[in-house]
């Protein structure tokens, strides 16, 4: 008699043969078996040996006892939380940075370099020199009004946060709402600065006889400081007026602005109407308004950026002046180059520019050049002010272009980098804990790692090793956006059961990104964060690349 | 999003399961830890998927399979099944199925463990999902992307392997 298979045994034994699809071969071996007693022992024994092999393969107690570990990232998430959180982080972690170029590069580094220079002065050593003393002329008033400018927004993010968060009073919101408020005015404050804070309905008035020795926060409905103010002013209100000497930062929000006074460091005002009149102004302009004046008295050593309705420049303003407005006078100096976009200029006899005149207008006629005026660069006529058209990247076909190449590029590196170094393609942002510190990580990386190249940079030795950190930087910088389009694509294609390709992720990610980095408003958001968390994963991922060796 | 305590609840009761099946796929313990952990997050993600008819037990061993093989894959570990040279189902070897005292004393000594560790990984797989995530032949098909029947060769050769292994110590014992 011929036997049934052992498989087909097997499958019988375990009840792997469908009474339906298997219905032949079901039928076949019961009927083998009703007859075959050497068969019907084996079907017995290979069910034993099944259980038997099930009995093995159980847990032992042992292996039931362990412990799983802290299982956080299954916890409710709380973003909000989270986002505050990091952005209290954040801004620590900038202030930090900003107390360091303060404190190290501007107070003792830049001291050492110029006396350095005058002692001894090598080429490759008075190239660095130059190098730096240029940044301490021109990029470190920059770079700390920038970083305090980041610091603000992300303290008044953090404080809105925790009023989110926090509705009830108590001491510990209080206590972070206090520190929250610290940090932020720790960027905007020289360090050794406190804080003052005025909220009221009524009016403000500091005297000329007062002097404020602190960082100081007005927010009412008239606010008018006479007196000295030794940190920052911040004043939000209906009107403002500034008659005193503000030794930091001036940033004022009202319907009308008016400054009279000193302002030492960078002057941000927005409002209805915002006037200068014989002011001192050592730092930049930024202004906003329907309506900006200078008088013939006011003094701005630094630049004039301002976008109103009409600008009427009769001052000094001792750098460049870039304006967009409907309406443009000169009648005062500009020490070096003035850009315009309006749609009627005006430069007038008394106008003096030290360099080049370049403006848009709708018509050349729209110009009107005061034959006494004295312009001491080239004057060039760019065409019409910049409609949305010609602004738009999107209209143009080298959009298109340099898109597909970056594209294809993007893709050529990215599968060659997570081909060469696969962890990389096995990078996870995990939950929003890990992502608010991924996030943490990268926008340190973003921030710190130029800094902190600039300043290893003073020394001979430390040159190549800054220049090789900004080498590595960039790079990072490239990959962080492929690293993040591999996510976004594996995220999508992911399903339980199967992981996605690596071509297929990075073309869907890539799509994805190079779409969302281009999109108008919101695009260059997108392409910060893409880059702050491709670099905190990749740093991340770098930093515990010991415990991965250790793990394989 | 998951629930979250309610995946909490379970990621405790399964985290011991997990890791074992991880270790047998085979992971060492580290990666083994850190595969776990990932099969959870995998889970947690996509834990609106899951459907509540079926075991959750053979769902997040799915997971943690596919994810262990994804790392194998990336150890240069893996190689891809070749499954027509295993379709043969008439070239197949007979062999005696193992008697339950070999099984007892093999089970006591731990050769049975050794002798699956050292089993080939395509039939370790397969044998795995049978017998300690106790799949059925439909699910294991479906998850190594094979017919139900192949499925069948695979887990006899593997067997046919433990037999001949476990016999050959118990006799040398």
């Amino acid at each position: 008699m011929a036997h049934q298979s052992q498989l087909q045994l097997m499958m019988y034994a375990e009840s792997a043969l469908h009474p339906q699809e298997d219905a032949g071969q079901v039928t076949a071996v019961s009927s083998h078996l009703t007859s075959c007693h050497e068969c019907r022992s084996l079907v017995a024994t290979l069910q034993a040996e099944a259980r038997s092999f099930s009995k093995a393969l159980a847990l032992s107690a042992d292996a039931q006892s362990l412990q799983a570990p802290n299982p956080s990232r299954f916890r409710r998430a709380h973003p909000l939380r989270d986002l505050t959180l990091a952005t209290l982080m954040a801004s620590l972690v900038t202030g930090l940075v900003q107390w360091s170029w303060k404190a190290l590069f501007e107070e003792l580094v830049l001291s050492a370099v110029a006396w350095g220079t005058e002692t001894w002065t090598p080429s490759t050593y008075a190239l660095a020199n130059r190098t730096f003393l240029f940044f301490q002329e021109k990029g470190a008033d920059m770079l700390n009004n920038y970083l305090a400018l980041i610091i603000a927004v992300l303290g008044v993010l953090a404080l809105f946060g925790l009023r989110s968060i926090w509705r009830k009073p108590g001491i510990f919101p209080a206590l972070l709402l206090t520190v929250a408020g610290s940090v932020t005015l720790f960027g905007m404050a020289p360090p050794s600065h406190a804080l003052e804070v005025i909220h009221q309905e009524e009016a403000v008035v500091i005297d000329a006889s007062e002097t404020i020795n602190d960082t100081l926060i007005v927010a009412a409905q008239d606010v008018t400081v006479h007196g000295n103010v030794e940190g920052n002013l911040f004043v939000a209100a209906e009107i403002v007026t500034v008659t005193g000497n503000i030794a930091g930062t001036l940033i004022a929000f009202a319907e009308d602005v008016l400054v009279t006074g000193n302002v030492e460091g960078m002057t941000v005002t927005a409002g209805d109407s915002v006037e200068f009149e014989a002011a001192m102004l050592d730092g930049d302009l930024w202004l906003a308004g329907d309506s900006i004046e200078l008088d013939r008295d006011t003094i701005a050593k630094g630049n004039l950026v301002s976008g109103s309705g009409s600008l009427d420049m009769a001052g000094s303003v001792a750098k460049d002046l870039f304006a967009g407005a409907e309406r443009v006078s000169i009648s005062g100096d500009v020490g070096e180059d003035v850009e315009l976009s309006a749609r009627r200029v005006t430069v007038t006899d008394s106008a003096e520019i030290g360099g080049d005149l370049s403006y848009r207008i709708p018509g050349e006629e729209e110009l009107e050049l005061g034959g006494n005026a004295v312009i001491r660069g080239d004057i060039s006529y760019q065409g019409k002010p910049d409609n949305f058209q010609a602004r738009n990247p999107l209209a143009h076909h080298d959009f298109y272009l340099w898109s597909a190449l970056w594209f294809i590029a993007a893709l050529l590196v990215g599968w060659l980098a997570m081909t060469l170094f696969p962890k990389l393609a096995q990078l996870d942002l995990g939950d929003a804990r890990d992502s608010l510190k991924t996030a943490g990580v990268g926008f340190l990386a973003l921030v710190s790692v130029p800094v902190m190249a600039v300043i290893v940079a003073i020394t001979v030795v430390g040159l190549p090793l800054s220049f090789i950190a900004i080498a590595i930087w960039l790079t990072a910088w490239y990959l962080a956006k492929i690293v993040v389009a591999h996510l976004i694509g594996k995220a999508i294609l992911e399903k339980p059961e199967k992981q996605p390709g690596l071509v297929l992720s990075l073309l869907v990610g890539l799509l994805i990104v190079t779409i969302a980095i281009h999109l108008p408003f919101i695009g260059g958001a997108f392409n910060l964060v893409a880059t702050i968390l491709g670099l905190g994963l990749m740093l991340q991922l770098w930093l515990n690349r010991n415990k991965e060796a250790a793990s394989d | 999003m998951a629930d979250s305590a309610a995946f909490e609840i379970l990621y405790k009761e399964y985290y011991p399961r997990v890791f074992a099946l991880c270790r047998r796929l085979p992971l060492r313990h580290e990666c083994a830890e850190d595969a776990t952990q990932e099969t959870f997050t995998r889970a947690y993600k996509t834990f609106r998927q899951y459907q509540s008819d079926k075991p959750f037990w053979h769902w997040i061993a799915a997971i943690a399979h596919n994810h262990c093989i994804d790392r194998l894959r990336l150890d240069g570990r893996w190689q891809e099944v070749d499954m027509s040279a295993e379709a043969d189902f008439d070239q197949l070897a007979s062999a005696d199925a193992l008697t339950e005292d070999v099984l007892i004393a093999a089970e006591n000594q731990s050769q049975l463990h050794n002798a699956i560790d050292r089993l080939p990984e395509k039939y370790r797989l397969p044998f795995v999902m049978a017998y300690q995530v106790q799949l059925s032949y439909d699910d294991i098909a479906v998850l190594l992307e094979l017919n139900r029947s192949h499925v069948g060769v695979l887990l006899l050769r593997a067997k046919q392997q433990l037999r001949a292994k476990l016999t050959a110590a118990t006799k040398g014992g």
